[in-house]
């Protein structure tokens, strides 16, 4: 188990490496130059002189391989960068937007699985009825419509119409309801489908016959005996969706000027704050492999088959 | 007195294909502590049949006749009536599968849930209970914190026997115990079925195709055919002299009971989907007369216990060789 962690650690590094290079290329394709836009913040149009002097302090009209080079070098050294905007350290910036990231993403996750669960058992236990048909159209509408779209109308009906919620900003729940509503929508209605497939395949099983034979309530039936194993594909894809959700906030937060590092990340694109950008890729790589690799940890733990193998 | 009686049970399947007629008017009883053996080829409706018993057949089945236990009509109850009866009084030794245990949950934990549903126990009570029921079937009670995929085919067999017996039914139903098990296994299983039935005197009924297994365990036999049973009678003199074609055939092709199989055995093919009419053996049949095809025979009973269904009366004998001895003598200078 501990070599097998290592080895997932280990494997850490040619990730980082590689989401690091790939931004860093993006980045540099892209057009904008941040030393013109950072003087132009000042409302005042910059001199060609005072451009060209900044992008030299900055480093930026030095060979690719080498501000690439350097960057890593610092980081290898503990040193992030500073934001051209900001000035501050990036890792200072990550870190204090982070919290509130975290917080839409679990009350996401959260109203996700609130949304999920019961669905996709009752569409099972209730195969084509109205609730199934109700929820494969949820599904539809979850995997094809644009989120940023779900969010706006969302904000049109409770905030601008019924004004029962606010608008944007963080604060109290009411606050986290409808981005969390808007990030989980989507997930929720497919993984409802998948635990449906789950529950359908676990409850054609002859283990399903002996636990009703066994004269057990139909509660236990379902809860213990169909929804452990139905429950198994989803955690699975749990590791999976994480990515999709990542990116999910970036969209969300934007929105509903959620003051998380999603937002921050896309103010900083469109400032061409470099090291920011970067340093945003860096740390969001670090986060998915280890939330993959607490998923497939629990996966482990929650499977016999795998946890104990065969015979011994 | 008899502990269940089923009556003219008929289990039909709706199906795309059509209506599957998978048992057709079945009658049988089941005495305290008597052994009884139900045995057919695979889909003639031996698992359908249990299932009905316990109650446990689809939505898709239409289920009609009667089961009494304890002068209740099984069959009329509502689910939570018969979650009362099932594994408290009739349990049942499912066909031994990869999937009858379920893969989250350690063996034990699965002996312990009828335990702790019907007797009541608590969960450290249940749990030393399970052990114990685990040590009886001869599988020792470390086993009881293992997983299903931990198990071989045999100890699988085993555990399913403990599962079944944790609440001490009056009635077990036992589907083919001796299915996919290896040579060594099958004699321990079935050795261990006797001693069980010894100990606890639970009637017994033996669902398999495997006609030396139930002959071993079995005093009473019940010959089923494309949903219907054709013959029933004490098993030694079933096996001894049969009277179906049918079981005569059966018996043939059992190697342990009749080492020629291959001169004899049943020509022809089991009956798809759609049932012959009249009597359904009447294609494979080498004694078949046209009635046979328009009228399907009820089981008629003969002298000695026995019935039969078959319009003939059962085998036609045409020459009676018993007991006839003829001697050839050779005598010197003479020709045979
Ligand atoms: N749930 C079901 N739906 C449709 N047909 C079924 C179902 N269960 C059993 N059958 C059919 O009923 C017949 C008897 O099956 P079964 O009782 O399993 O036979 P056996 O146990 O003697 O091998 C078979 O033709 C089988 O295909
Ligand atoms: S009823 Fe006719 S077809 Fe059926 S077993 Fe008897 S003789 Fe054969
Ligand atoms: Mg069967």
């Amino acid at each position: 188990m501990l070599g097998y962690l290592l080895k997932r650690l280990l494997y850490l590094v040619p990730v980082m490496l590689g989401v690091s290079l790939i931004t860093f290329l993006l980045i540099n394709l892209a057009p904008g130059d941040p030393a013109g836009l950072i003087l132009r913040s000042g409302g005042v149009e910059p001199t060609r002189e005072a451009v060209e002097a900044l992008r030299e302090e900055l480093g930026l009209n030095d060979p690719l391989y080498l501000q690439y080079g350097r960057w890593l070098w610092r980081v290898l050294h503990g040193d992030w960068g500073r934001s051209f905007r900001t000035g501050r350290p990036v890792v200072e910036e990550l870190l204090s937007r982070f919290p509130a990231t975290l917080e839409l993403a679990l009350a996401a996750t959260l109203f996700m699985l609130c949304l999920a669960l019961p669905l996709g058992i009752l569409s099972a236990l209730y195969r084509h009825a109205w609730l199934d048909h109700l929820s494969r159209l949820g599904a539809l509408l979850g995997a094809s419509l644009p989120g940023f779209w779900l969010g706006l109308v969302l904000i049109y009906l409770f905030a601008v119409k019924l004004r029962v919620l606010p608008v944007m900003g963080r604060g109290g729940l009411e606050h986290l309801v409808l981005p969390a509503v808007t990030l989980g929508f989507g997930l929720a209605a497919v993984y409802a489908r998948i635990l449906r497939a789950g529950m359908l395949d676990a409850l054609g099983q002859d283990y399903i016959k002996v636990a009703r034979a066994k004269g057990l309530p139909e509660k236990w039936v379902i809860g213990r005996h169909a929804l452990k194993n139905a429950l198994l594909p989803v955690v699975t894809l749990l590791g999976l969706s994480f990515g999709h959700l990542l990116g999910g906030v970036v969209i969300v937060e934007t929105i509903f000027a959620w003051p998380g590092v999603g937002k921050f990340a896309v103010d900083s694109i469109f400032n061409r704050d470099y090291p920011v950008i970067q340093g945003y890729a860096l740390f969001m790589s670090v986060v998915f492999v280890l939330v993959n690799l607490v998923v497939d940890l629990s996966y482990v733990l929650l499977d016999p088959r795998i946890r104990l193998g065969k015979g011994s | 007195m008899s502990r269940l009686e089923v009556k003219k049970l008929c289990c039909h399947f709706a199906t795309e294909g059509g209506r599957i007629e998978a048992v057709n008017g079945v009658s049988f009883s089941l005495a305290a502590g008597e052994a009884v053996g139900l045995v057919g080829e695979s889909g003639c409706g031996k698992t359908t049949l249990a299932l009905a018993v316990m109650g446990l057949l689809p939505p898709t089945a239409r289920v009609s006749g009667s089961v009494s236990f304890r002068g209740k009509n099984l069959l009329e109850l509502s689910e939570a009536e018969k979650d009362l009866f099932r594994w408290r009084h009739i349990a049942m030794v499912f066909q031994n599968s990869a999937e009858v245990l379920n893969p989250m949950l350690s063996v034990g934990e699965q002996i312990a849930e009828p335990l702790r549903r019907h007797l009541g126990l608590g969960r450290r009570e249940a749990e030393k209970r399970s052990q114990e029921l685990l040590e009886m079937v001869g599988l020792g009670g470390e086993w009881a914190c293992r997983y299903p995929h931990q198990l071989s085919g045999g100890m699988r067999q085993r555990a399913l026997l403990a599962l079944a017996l944790a609440c001490e039914p009056e009635i077990l139903l036992v589907d083919e115990p001796t299915s996919s098990l290896d040579p060594d296994s099958r004699e321990e299983i079935l050795r261990l079925l006797a001693e069980l039935q010894n100990r606890y005197g639970f009637s017994l009924l033996l669902i398999s195709h495997d006609l030396s297994a139930v002959a071993r365990l079995t005093s009473r036999l019940l010959v089923m055919y494309a949903g219907r049973v054709v013959e029933e009678g004490p098993t030694e003199e079933v096996i001894a002299r049969p009277m179906h074609p049918y079981t005569r055939g059966l018996i043939s092709s059992t190697p342990h009971l009749f080492p020629y199989r291959d001169l004899w055995g049943i020509p022809g093919e089991t009956p798809g989907l759609k049932l012959p009419s009249g009597c359904a053996f009447h294609p494979r049949c080498t004694q078949a007369v046209e009635k046979c095809r328009q009228e399907a025979p009820g089981l008629a009973p003969l002298p000695g216990g026995r019935r039969v269904a078959c319009h003939r009366g059962g085998i036609v004998t045409l020459l009676e060789a018993k007991g006839i001895r003829h001697e050839y003598q050779l005598a010197r200078g003479r020709r045979l």
